[in-house]
C-alpha cells in the first residue's frame, strides 16, 4: 500500500466513524426526552442544575412545546436524574463500542 | 382492512399499503407493523386499497434504480376515519420501529403530532419545501387522537390533495408531484393560523436514504451495508428507503430475528 492509499483509508475510516457517531448522538438526543405531568422535557445539565437549586418545592417549568408545566421539585429531580444517568450511561457504552469497531 | 388482534385497547398503529406493479407494499407493511407492534406493545391495523375506490397514483424517486417509479400515496388523510383506535400512530411501511421512544408521546396532550426533523446517512435534507416555502414536515410517522381538531386537520389535507396545484403555488412549494409531507405541512400551517407550530414528535427521524445490500443486528447495534461501506447504527427507529432491500428475504429474516429476541 502506498502512503497515499494509507491516507485515503484513514480518512475513509474517520469519515465513517463521524457518521456513526452523529447518528448515535441523534438517538441519544431523542432518548433524553422525558414526560412529566403532561409535559415533554429534554433533560439537560442546565435543567437539572436549575431544578436542584430552586428554593421552592413547587414550580412551573417550560417544556419543549413551550408550555408551562407544574412540577413538584423533588419528584421531578429524582426522576430526571435517573433518566439522565441511564441515557448518558448508554451513550458512553455505545460510544466506546463504536470506537472499538471503527472498521468492520 | 386487516387488524392484528381483537381491539382491547383504543390505541394502536396504522399503516397504509397499496401495491404497485413492482413493489409489494402490503408484504413490507406486514413485516414492519409486526415489528412496530412488538417494540411498542400496541395492536396494529393495515389499511390497503381493497376497500378504497381511489386508484390514483403519483411518482417517487427510487433509491435502488435512480428512476422515478409509480407510487400510490394518496389516501393518508383517510387515517382519521379508517383507524379503529382512539389514539393512532401512523407509520410509513418503510419506517422500522426499533425502540419504544414513541410511547412517550401518548403521555402528553395533543390532537395530532407530526415529525419535523429528519437526518439521513448520505444526504443533507433541505430545511424547507422550496426556497421561500414552509419548513419540512415528515409524514413518515405521525399520531392523532379522534378529536374535532384532528378531524379538521385531516379534512383539510383532503382538500389540499384535491386542489394540490393551487396550494403548491400558495406556499411556493418546489415540484408539483403530490407529497404527503407537503400536504401535512400546509394543513398544519393553515390550521395554526398561518404560523408554524413547534410541537413535534421528539427527536429526529434517522433515514437510510441509499440503496442497501444488508442489515444485520447484534446486541446493541444495527449494521447497514451499502455497496461502498458499512454504518454501525444504534437501535433507533429507521426510515429505510431501499424498497429492493425491504422486499428481500434478508429483511424478513431480520424482522423475524428482532421479533423473536427476548
Amino acid at each position: 500500500m502506498t502512503e497515499l492509499d494509507n491516507i485515503v483509508t484513514e480518512i475513509r475510516l474517520a469519515t465513517d466513524f463521524q457518521t456513526n457517531k452523529r447518528i448515535l448522538r441523534e438517538k441519544i438526543q431523542t432518548d433524553l426526552h422525558m414526560t412529566h405531568n403532561g409535559g415533554m422535557f429534554k433533560i439537560a445539565p442546565e435543567l437539572l442544575a436549575f431544578v436542584k437549586t430552586w428554593p421552592v418545592d413547587e414550580l412551573y417549568l417550560e417544556d419543549v412545546y413551550e408550555n408551562p408545566i407544574k412540577i413538584d421539585r423533588q419528584t421531578f429531580l429524582v426522576t430526571a436524574q435517573q433518566h439522565y444517568q441511564t441515557v448518558m450511561n448508554t451513550w458512553h457504552q455505545e460510544y466506546e463500542n463504536l470506537k472499538k469497531i471503527r472498521k468492520i | 382492512m386487516k387488524t392484528s388482534k381483537k381491539l382491547e385497547k383504543s390505541r394502536g398503529i396504522v399503516a397504509f399499503a397499496y401495491n404497485v406493479d413492482t413493489i409489494d407494499y402490503v408484504s413490507i407493511a406486514e413485516s414492519t407493523l409486526a415489528l412496530a407492534s412488538k417494540q411498542l406493545g400496541l395492536p396494529y391495523t393495515l389499511i390497503t386499497d381493497r376497500e378504497l375506490k381511489n386508484n390514483l397514483h403519483t411518482m417517487r424517486h427510487d433509491v435502488d434504480t435512480g428512476e422515478f417509479v409509480k407510487w400510490r400515496n394518496v389516501g393518508r388523510h383517510h387515517a382519521y376515519e379508517l383507524s379503529p383506535y382512539e389514539e393512532t400512530l401512523v407509520i410509513d411501511v418503510d419506517y422500522l420501529i426499533l425502540d419504544n421512544n414513541l410511547n412517550k408521546i401518548f403521555d402528553i396532550d395533543w390532537d395530532y403530532l407530526l415529525a419535523r426533523n429528519s437526518h439521513a446517512l448520505t444526504t443533507q435534507w433541505p430545511s424547507t419545501m422550496g426556497t421561500n416555502s414552509l419548513p419540512y414536515v415528515w409524514a413518515t410517522v405521525f399520531a392523532f387522537r379522534k378529536t374535532a381538531r384532528a378531524k379538521r386537520y385531516f379534512d383539510l389535507i383532503g382538500r389540499i390533495q384535491r386542489n394540490y396545484a393551487y396550494y403548491c403555488a400558495l406556499f411556493n412549494v418546489d415540484g408539483r408531484n403530490y407529497r404527503n409531507d407537503y400536504a401535512f405541512a400546509m394543513a398544519d400551517t393553515i390550521l395554526n393560523g398561518y404560523t408554524v407550530d413547534k410541537r413535534s414528535i421528539p427527536g429526529s427521524i434517522s433515514a437510510v436514504d441509499q440503496s442497501i445490500q444488508s442489515m444485520t443486528v447484534n446486541d446493541k447495534h444495527i449494521v447497514v451495508k451499502d455497496k461502498n461501506k458499512s454504518y454501525v447504527l444504534p437501535r433507533t427507529n429507521l426510515h429505510v428507503m431501499s424498497k429492493a432491500y425491504l422486499q428481500s428475504d434478508d429483511f424478513k429474516i431480520l424482522v423475524d430475528q428482532l421479533i423473536n429476541e427476548s
